[in-house]
């Protein structure tokens, strides 16, 4: 009787507790919507009449915005600065009597778990930046201010021109139903395009020429793996660097399958002016076929599959590697190669091309974060004037690069403001320039950031290969002319989906880029081509035909 | 009592010493590499020369290290995390297990109190709540952040609990018959016949507060107060290059920071290296004494 009693007891309590934590539940969720709501009826019609639309214009008295932020790592501070407390917050403060309250900061690696939760728990600043899928996700709950007519009358226009260099996909991007909810932290998708890096120096040593169609690159990559390049009569070096996800910034193969008119990883347009998805045409068997051919010759590293881009680096700096695919700034990679042996010298080449079609380097979708504002808070133009001063403090007409983007002493000043963006052409446009500096041996027409190169430059050629680097980037053979050429020859291949991932996306893309690279890295390790054929009928069967239907519906409504 | 040296003893024991080394080795050689490589010139190190012994030796990254004011700082909350939380991790534990560890008769909701804590093993609220209820305590944000929310390891509170109730009880009724307290017996008589749990339970909550990094993260808001792992955790994880903006590359592009990385992670592995023999007598002990009295 007594223990009957007892599981009763234990029976009720039980369910008492699941009942009560059921209840707490749907009580959070009302909270948050009741908070939603409220704090979306006083919207931002007060602010826009209390000051007259001026891009620059000062609050008076000073307004306080809360912000939360994440710090990239190795941010030096000067002494006695801090993140609340450095050239920016007093900028934001002193020009724009404007003082950002961070509630919290976080090294960029945690920033999205972070803010993840202060989404989840109703906890958001008033600005804060955010991922497409973040973005999308507050858009969808309404959480976010509405900034399109702000937009319209607090953007200066040179932040207009920054914003919309890149033909004004970055804006549609951060656009939902007509709306503008984010601005986009620019970038430039041109400085994440692949050139070839060539050992030149075992190029001369083997009397080989440059590379101008792939089946040069071919030669160069057994000559490099053969006929013993570094002269130590071992059979040590190989041809073609590649890191174990394929993809990416340095030994990578985007650079190779471009060569083949193949885009892996991006959307383009098929004859009939749908968007397709790259990965899956049949270009890309073509390029797999040769790089098994060149993994069963040896040419490239036989265990590829665990070396991921900084061990592919350690062996190009140790002289047994002569050749990858990768960005423009690799050369700074190289860099400790170059100092430990003075000999070795790379050059970077444009994609070299299977036939007489010159190759297109594809180019990725540049915004990958977003500004937003909160729902419901008092200023919400405040970040738009916020990013007016970063723009032209650090670009504009009226510059001071040295107080605002990076000092003389190198540390990185830029990084301490809270909205911040690139032109995406300031590299290019920063190769010119110094160029045009080294023809004319002046550098007074430069900017302060422009003159730190032309003096590297300067230094290299006097001898001190502590600056090659730079050299080989904003030089005159340097990687950044190989990508000015593509830019004037219009050797692109944009990336024509920019919006926000669609839910099929996100539900499906880890399944499917992990089955990508599965069956790739099979292939080059001597699985059947047949393979890529199944890897399409999977791809398209797992979501893939899906996500296009969704995407061809998102490029309709862009027109 | 020797042993009797068949051969088959002799390639067992040989055997087992050749499998006991290997395994030894894989535990040592990455720690050896670490060591090495923060010994090493960075040049070195980004051209994959260095193995097991340093190459062109410098200590410029130790000194990097020491005169770096985030990590001295991370080093000194992490300390005060652990002289402020083991003791108090150890006080809770036992002043826990040890009314849970009596008799039904002598306590009567033992069995309910039992359960309330082990509900909190089996179950967690998620993430969110977890944060949110600490958010409302008020804590966030400060040093306590780090302390209170793990006050109490019920994973430690369940072995000394097993640990007392394997205590022969006449013992403590004999203590009790001489006229000691409740309170005399625990501390006079029970914690000191424990002194081997207690030492490896003490073990325990050092290495788990000074590994864990992820309530640093989360709870503090910014990165002063980290200690030394979450602090640690920022430097070392790997990016995720995908994300990554042509400002990071800038940063990217003087990468070559892998021995000062090398360095802090051995030095921050130090205190627990050196903590570990004094305490291991105790453990061995553990298990001898257990093993005895059956």
């Amino acid at each position: 009787m007594k223990v009957m009693n007892r599981k009763k007891w234990l029976a009720i309590g039980l369910t008492g507790a699941m009942a009560f934590s059921l209840v707490a539940c749907s009580g959070n969720e009302k909270t948050e919507q009741s908070s939603a709501s409220a704090s979306s009826q006083p919207t931002s019609t007060e602010s826009s009449e209390s000051v007259a639309a001026d891009p620059m214009g000062k609050y008076d008295p000073p307004i306080e915005i809360t912000a939360v932020r994440p710090i990239t790592e190795g941010t030096k501070f000067k002494e006695g600065e801090s993140i609340d407390n450095n050239n920016w917050s007093k900028a934001y403060q002193e020009s724009l009597g404007i003082k950002i309250k961070y509630n919290w900061t976080i090294a960029t690696a945690q920033y999205d778990q972070k803010l993840n939760i202060a989404i989840a728990s109703d906890d958001l600043p008033d600005v804060m930046e955010v991922n497409a899928a973040q973005l999308k996700r507050l858009v969808e709950d309404d959480q976010l201010e509405d900034l399109s007519s702000l937009y319209d009358q607090y953007a200066a226009p040179f932040t207009k021109e920054v914003l919309s260099q890149d033909g004004g996909n970055a804006l549609k991007s951060g656009t939902f139903d007509g709306k503008q909810f984010a601005l986009p932290k620019m970038g430039s998708g041109l400085g994440q395009t692949h050139v070839l890096w060539i050992r030149t120096d075992w190029l001369k040593k083997l009397q080989l020429s440059e590379p101008k169609t792939i089946d040069d690159v071919l030669k160069i990559a057994e000559a490099f793996t053969k006929q013993d390049p570094d002269g130590n009569k071992k059979d040590d070096t190989r041809g073609l660097g590649i890191n174990k996800d394929i993809w990416g910034f340095y030994a990578a193969m985007e650079g190779f399958f471009n060569g083949f008119h193949a885009y892996p990883n991006v959307w383009v347009k098929d004859e009939s002016g749908k968007l397709a998805y790259g990965s899956i045409q049949p270009q890309m068997k073509n390029a797999l076929q040769k790089l098994q051919e060149l993994y069963k010759a040896g040419q490239i590293d036989k265990e590829f599959g665990t070396k991921d881009a900084s061990k592919v680096n350690e062996e190009a700096n140790a002289g047994k590697l002569g050749m990858f695919y990768g960005y423009f700034w690799n050369s700074g990679w190289l860099q400790d190669g170059k100092l430990t042996n003075p000999e070795m010298e790379w050059t970077p080449y444009p994609l070299p091309s299977i036939d007489d079609q010159p190759a297109k380097a594809q180019v990725p979708f540049a915004i990958n974060t977003y500004y937003v504002v909160k729902k419901g808070a008092k200023h919400p133009e405040a970040s738009i004037k916020m990013l007016n001063l970063v723009l032209e403090n650090i670009y504009g007409a009226t510059a001071n690069p040295e107080a605002y983007n990076v000092d003389k002493d190198g540390i990185a000043i830029f990084e301490y403001a809270l909205l911040y963006g690139e032109a995406p052409r300031k590299n290019l446009d920063a190769h010119l320039n110094v160029m045009d500096a080294l023809t004319a041996k002046d550098d007074s027409k430069l900017t302060a950031e422009e003159k730190g190169y032309y003096s590297n430059i300067m230094a290299y050629q006097g001898g001190d290969n502590q600056f090659w680097g730079s050299d080989k980037m904003y030089g005159e053979k340097g990687s950044l002319s190989v990508i000015e050429g593509y830019f004037k020859n219009q050797s692109l291949m944009n990336d024509e989906f920019f919006g926000a991932p669609t839910q099929t996306m996100i539900d499906n893309n880890a399944t499917l880029q992990k089955l990508q690279l599965e069956t790739f890295t099979r292939i080059i390790m001597g699985d059947s081509i047949d393979k890529f054929d199944e890897y399409v009928k999977k791809w398209k069967q797992l979501g893939g035909d899906e996500i296009t239907k969704e995407l061809n519906e998102w490029a309709l409504a862009q027109k | 009592m020797r042993q009797r040296s068949s051969t088959g003893r002799k390639t067992f024991v040989l055997f087992n010493y050749f499998i006991l080394t290997v395994i030894a080795a894989a535990c040592l050689l990455p720690l050896i590499n670490v060591l090495a490589i923060s010994f090493s010139s960075s040049s070195a190190v980004n051209s994959g020369l260095v193995k097991l012994w340093p190459v062109s030796f410098t200590l410029k990254s130790y000194e990097f290290v020491l005169n770096k004011p985030e990590f001295v700082s991370a080093f000194i909350v992490s300390l005060k995390r652990v002289i402020v939380g083991v003791p108090l991790n150890m006080l809770l534990t036992i002043l826990i297990a040890y009314p849970l560890s009596k008799e039904k008769s002598e306590f009567r909701w033992r069995n309910q109190y039992a359960w309330l804590f082990v509900i909190t093993m089996l179950f967690s609220g998620g993430l969110i709540p977890w944060y949110m209820a600490i958010k409302m305590t008020g804590i966030i944000d400060s040093f306590w952040a780090l302390i209170l929310p793990g006050a109490v390891p019920v994973f430690n509170v369940i072995l000394m609990l097993n640990f007392f109730k394997s205590l022969p009880k006449e013992i403590e009724e004999a203590a009790l018959m001489d006229g000691a307290g409740v309170w005399q017996s625990l501390w006079k008589i029970v914690v000191p016949l424990s002194a081997p749990s207690v030492a490896t339970l003490t073990l325990f909550c050092i290495v788990t507060q000074w590994n864990s990094w992820f309530e640093g993260l989360i709870l503090l808001n910014n990165p002063d107060g980290y200690p030394l792992q979450s602090y640690l955790q920022t430097v070392l994880v790997n990016r995720d290059m995908s994300l990554m903006t042509s400002a990071d590359a800038l940063t990217l592009r003087s990468v070559s920071d892998r021995t000062s990385k090398a360095a802090q992670a051995f030095v921050a592995m130090l205190p627990v290296l050196l903590v570990y023999p004094f305490l291991q007598r105790y453990f061995t002990q553990g298990i001898v004494l257990g093993s005895v009295k059956g």
